[in-house]
């Protein structure tokens, strides 16, 4: 019996990570969820957020834009949308991006129509949330 | 009969040809390696999505024809029907995108879908189907690679809507594999209704669904039928540029070829040139 977790992070472009690790915090949809080896099969959505995991007594911390996290014996796979991990995420960026999208949200309503602006709230609602989640990770170590 | 002029014009043409097809080979050498790496790249994230979606097909079973995900898997077994055709942008690959489009076409005739619509991605197949009674939509020319993905989610989603609101029968999807450098092989296939993949090992065990399966599920195959058309794309990219790769490498040989039998021939009537020189000065000194 393995004490360890087999974690894989995949992308439509990429692998980002194939590890041995001890533990895993996923950013379910409906909130964290800490994985340890021998949980029971899951099947969740996650929502953008940090994904950490320990690895020899080390906490690293990757971004999760969206995907889905499959639990099946010891193996976690985590197919996103798009990960970063902290090494790859331009920390001034995500500071911009994120001023940018808050200027944007507070700013009075640039239509008229209700939907429209809905949407355009939404997208940077989402816009704000992967920057902040990007400096998060930047400075997670 | 052509004079040493002319053959020598000849001659240096087609030289001018060949360093066009040799350089043309060279390029799609360099980037058929690119899209074989985002080929490479794209596979795990393929077979992931594809290993979770077969190891719960068990549970698309049983006749939920009219909520959430069971409208994925309907089939009226009509004729309106939607097409994803993915082609190149340039030519000069042989017959990779004529016999991609004429297999599509074929096929549609042979289910009596009159008058299929159609996206296009890439000009060549836009070529084809606008003399056809089918209904191009859109066609997608130049698209970068960083933007391959989203164009795919707009496609798809798209003709999903329209799938699910029983305005289309059936989405196909049509693209090149690409099995080895000399061999790309056409292949039509069926999207929507999702036939889904085979279950490996169905595991028993209860599993926990965060948030609720129908949740989960309705957008899991969705974003699986998004996945296959990318994959596919990217096939059918590093196809081309495999196709265009031996076809070039056959135009650089016959040019080649050609400019042999040129100069063998340029030699011949420089030398039967000079003979009936030498014999007309040897018989004018002889007449002497």
């Amino acid at each position: 019996m393995s004490d360890q977790l087999k974690l894989e992070v995949v992308t439509p472009h990429r692998t980002v990570l194939m590890e041995d690790v001890d533990s895993v915090t996923l950013p379910g949809i409906e909130g964290e969820l800490g994985i340890l080896p021998e949980h029971v099969p899951l099947l969740t959505t996650l929502d953008t957020g940090i994904m950490s995991y320990r690895s020899n007594g080390k906490k690293l911390a990757i971004a999760v834009h969206w995907g889905y996290a499959q639990v099946e014996g010891n193996s976690v796979r985590v197919l996103a949308e798009l990960a970063e991990t902290a090494d790859e995420i331009d920390l001034q960026r995500a500071q911009e991006a994120e001023s940018k999208a808050k200027n944007v949200l507070d700013s009075t309503a640039s239509s008229t129509n209700w939907e429209e602006e809905q949407s355009r709230q939404n997208k940077y609602e989402s816009k704000l949330k992967r920057a902040f989640v990007r400096q998060k990770v930047a400075q997670f170590n | 009969m052509a004079s040493l002029k002319d053959i020598r014009k000849r001659i240096d043409s087609v030289k001018r040809t060949q360093k066009t097809t040799s350089a043309m080979k060279m390029v799609s050498a360099a980037k058929l390696r690119r899209s074989e790496d985002y080929i490479r790249e794209a596979t795990p994230y393929a077979v992931k999505l594809k290993s979770v979606v077969s190891s719960l097909s068990t549970r698309f079973e049983g006749d939920e024809q009219d909520t959430g995900f069971g409208r994925l898997f309907r089939n009226t077994g009509g004729k309106r029907t939607g097409v994803i055709l993915i082609t190149s942008d340039r030519g000069l690959c042989g017959g990779f995108n004529i016999n991609l489009s004429k297999t599509l076409a074929r096929q549609l005739a042979d289910e009596e879908v009159e008058t299929a619509e159609l996206i296009i991605i890439g000009r060549k197949g836009n070529d084809f189907f606008k003399r056809t009674d089918h209904t191009v939509l859109a066609n997608h020319t130049d698209t970068n690679p960083g933007e391959q993905l989203a164009l795919v989610r707009d496609i798809v989603s798209e003709f999903t809507r329209r799938f699910e609101d029983g305005e289309l029968d059936q989405v196909i999807l049509a693209y090149n594999h690409f099995i080895s450098v000399i061999a790309q092989e056409p292949v039509v296939e069926q999207l929507l209704p999702i036939k889904p993949p085979e279950a490996e090992s169905a595991d028993e065990r209860e599993i926990i669904f965060e948030p609720s399966p129908e949740d989960i599920l309705e957008t899991l195959l969705k974003k699986y039928v998004q996945n296959q058309v990318y994959v596919s794309w990217l096939d059918t990219v590093a196809g081309e540029h495999a196709a265009r790769m031996t076809s070039m490498d056959a135009a650089t040989k016959n040019a080649g070829e050609i400019i042999d039998k040129l100069q063998l021939h340029y030699n011949r009537t420089r030398q039967a040139a000079i003979t009936s020189e030498l014999i007309e000065i040897i018989s004018g000194a002889e007449s002497l």
